[in-house]
């Protein structure tokens, strides 16, 4: 199936582009997203994505569509689901 | 003793005279330091019902207990008194040299009384303070009253803190600049300085700073400086918090043209990538920061050619979108403004939004603003409002007095749109699409604060649904407050709030290395929570109700029009549930006061004597 992944900070520095399409499996979880993520991008590895477990760098974390937070990687999108890369911090 | 001096500088302005409070180490445990000892002096030193901008209001600054040492990130400074915008407990801070000069110069605070006859600046040189004319310097733009004072101490070395001419004509949001380009906004203590005729603070001191085990907090610093160097601390580096505009504007929720939209449709035009593309020069660093975050950005070319500043997102949500502005070089020409000035770009922001909205909604006319035309998007006219604030020109003079009095004043259902929570202007998220934080501005002791409440991080990061409201969100929100008076007191900046696995034992230790003092986890987290009631316990004192923790009509009337946060309206009745919530985790009243049991469990029992229900 295919996703949008829309990028936001760091993501969309690395990558240079504000959303992408991924093609997954079917039955892929959110962490096949960010292994499909990091094959087109390997520069997520490191500052983005910790490369042995494919885990997100904190902070970033995944939304679906602005309206709701992943709980974990191991969630399995929808097709034609859009999702956020995103964080967000302030507070000097 | 380590790293505290024991030692607080009372001045009175009035009499010229000075005296020190020497004070123990139970004392300085109690309190620590930055905002929570600042707090804790106005609270001694402020009486009930004494006027914001008169002579018995006590300005107190206080260093941090790490300023000065190698902790990173540690050498900030908080500085209160009762705030001439709400009327309650005005808390603020800010970074850099000035902060450890304060202890190298022999204080852990100082509490300033009175009023000068004259205007005048403080020079604190170790242990000689002298009354200085600062006559020569009225007028001045706060980075020339640091150049001036300088100048005429002819060393580079002094460290300043200053008003602005806003301050001095008493904008009720000027604030309290240091070191070029570091503000203690917020509240109005810049107008404070002003009322007593205070120009400036300046340091110069040579006394050293010793810490308690500087081994092993050696290797505890390095290990955290390398982990603020590193992924957790990137976003702000490169970007810095400009980033969290296309977050926001994504989540809908960031607030555009006075918050009557969540989302900004040139969103991408003002975002913290395009200023980092067109923009930026350079990141700046506070003294003993390994991050870095100060954007520094100019203007080139152009109307605004020249123009230059610092852009953080709060400044950058408040005079973009909030103004409906689209054309970066007119915000940073604004911020500049403002920080020349010395006005706090966040109520300004606020304040221009709410006077665009009247001119267009035909409250206020043409005529009104002295032939500007200020629709939301004009920079020229926002910039030409800054201009009369900050000098109390025409409708400037109304404008100074922020949304709350404005709109007092104007009438005309513009209270409907002033958007504040016991005077001071809202922050950068809109609270409709983040219900934990909506509670958290509406009982903010000193109004909506994003710095105070981290309570939108429960929302955007989903540890709950940000689009309803439950009984557990008072939970949330007291647990969020004393998170971020950890970093207010101790005090560290919140930028590196990702580099610690276990906040509270980590920072528990960096203090006992550092003072010698023994604090435990638990010692740290009762401090905190005795922090924040010692700040309602002075708004109690000042007359607080529970009418005050209320928030504006637009959030519970007006639903958010479009994007990802749509419909969204903060309910009375959740807005009511949830306040309820939060004084139960609190264990106040139902009316919100809190119990004299309660402050004698945290160890105010002085506190509780005089006020405790």
């Amino acid at each position: 199936m295919q996703l949008t992944v829309e990028l936001f900070g760091l993501a969309r520095r690395l990558s240079g582009e504000k959303e992408v399409m991924v093609e997954v499996s079917d039955e892929a979880t959110l962490r096949n997203v960010v292994v499909a993520l990091t094959r087109r991008f390997p520069t997520f590895l490191g500052p983005l994505v910790v490369p042995e477990t494919y885990e997100l760098v904190e902070p970033y974390f995944f939304n679906y569509d602005g309206r709701r937070v992943s709980k974990s990687l191991e969630e399995k999108p929808k097709e034609d689901d859009r999702l956020l890369l995103l964080f967000t911090e302030a507070g000097g | 003793m380590y790293a505290y001096t024991g030692k607080i500088l009372h001045v009175d302005l009035t009499s010229q005279k000075t005296h020190q409070q020497w004070v123990d180490e139970d004392f300085l445990k109690t309190y620590i330091g930055g905002v929570g000892l600042a707090t804790r002096l106005v609270y001694d030193n402020t009486p009930a019902g004494a006027d914001p901008l008169g002579p018995d209001n006590a300005l107190c600054f206080a260093a941090s207990a790490f300023a000065g040492t190698i902790v990173p990130v540690g050498t900030k400074y908080g500085v209160a008194a009762k705030s001439p915008l709400t009327g309650f407990i005005g808390d603020c801070l800010s970074s850099s040299y000035f902060a450890h000069m304060i202890k190298h110069a022999g204080y852990d605070a100082l509490v300033i009384k009175g009023k000068a006859d004259k205007p005048t600046y403080l020079f604190i040189d170790d242990d000689i303070v002298q009354f200085r004319d600062a006559s020569g310097l009225w007028g001045l733009e706060t980075w020339q009253t640091e150049e001036a004072i300088r100048a005429e101490l002819g060393d580079e070395t002094v460290r300043v803190a200053s008003t602005g001419p806003a301050g001095e004509k008493l904008v009720l949001y000027a604030n309290i600049t240091n070191d070029r380009q570091r503000q203690a906004g917020r509240t109005g203590l810049g107008a404070v300085m002003g009322a007593k005729n205070l120009k400036a603070v300046a340091l110069r001191g040579s006394k050293p700073i010793e810490v308690a085990n500087p081994e092993e907090l050696s290797r505890l610093c390095f290990e955290l400086a390398q982990r603020a160097q590193g992924t957790a601390t990137e976003k702000y580096r490169i970007l810095g918090t400009p980033s969290n505009i296309l977050t926001l504007n994504r989540l809908g929720v960031l607030p555009t043209r006075n918050f009557q939209q969540g989302v900004f449709e040139a969103a991408e035009r003002i975002s913290g990538e395009y200023m980092h593309e067109h923009y930026t020069e350079k990141a700046v660093a506070c003294a003993g920061c390994p991050i870095a975050c100060e954007q520094n950005v100019a203007v080139r070319e152009g109307l605004y050619g020249g123009a230059r500043t610092s852009i953080d997102y709060e400044s950058l949500y408040a005079n973009g979108p909030n103004c409906g502005m689209d054309y970066f070089p007119g915000i940073i020409r604004a911020i500049e403004l403002c920080d020349r000035y010395g006005i706090d770009t966040m109520s300004t922001g606020v304040v221009v939004a709410w006077a665009m909205e009247c001119f267009e909604k035909g409250i206020l006319s043409e005529a009104d603003f002295d032939g500007l035309e200020p629709h939301f998007g004009n920079h020229q006219a926002a910039t030409a409002l800054i201009e009369k604030i900050a000098h109390r020109e025409g409708i400037g003079d109304l404008l100074a007095w922020g949304v709350k009095r404005a709109s007092e004043e104007v009438g005309q259902g513009s209270d409907h749109f002033a958007m504040h929570v016991k005077g001071l202007e809202m922050s950068g998220y809109d609270p409709r699409g983040l219900q934990t934080f909506a509670l958290g501005c509406a009982v903010g002791t000193r109004g909506p604060c994003h710095n105070r409440s981290l309570a939108y991080e429960a929302d955007i990061r989903g540890e709950v649904d940000r689009f309803t409201a439950d009984q557990g969100r008072g939970k949330v929100a007291k647990e969020k407050e004393e998170f971020a008076a950890v970093f207010d007191t101790l005090m560290l900046c919140k930028f590196i709030r990702g580099c610690f696995t276990d906040l509270y034992p980590e920072v528990a230790r960096l203090y006992t290395l550092t003072t010698g003092i023994e604090m435990t986890a638990e010692e740290l987290e009762l401090t905190m929570e005795r922090i924040c009631n010692l700040k309602k316990a002075f708004n109690i004192r000042q007359g607080w109700t529970k009418a005050d923790d209320w928030l504006p009509p637009r959030f519970l009337k007006d639903p958010i029009p479009a994007g990802a946060s749509k419909g969204c309206v903060v309910k009375p009745e959740d807005l009511q549930m949830m306040i309820e919530s939060y004084y139960e985790a609190r264990g106040w009243t139902a009316e919100g006061f809190i119990p004299k049991e309660k402050l004698v469990q945290l160890g105010m029992a002085d506190i509780a004597e005089e006020m405790g229900c």
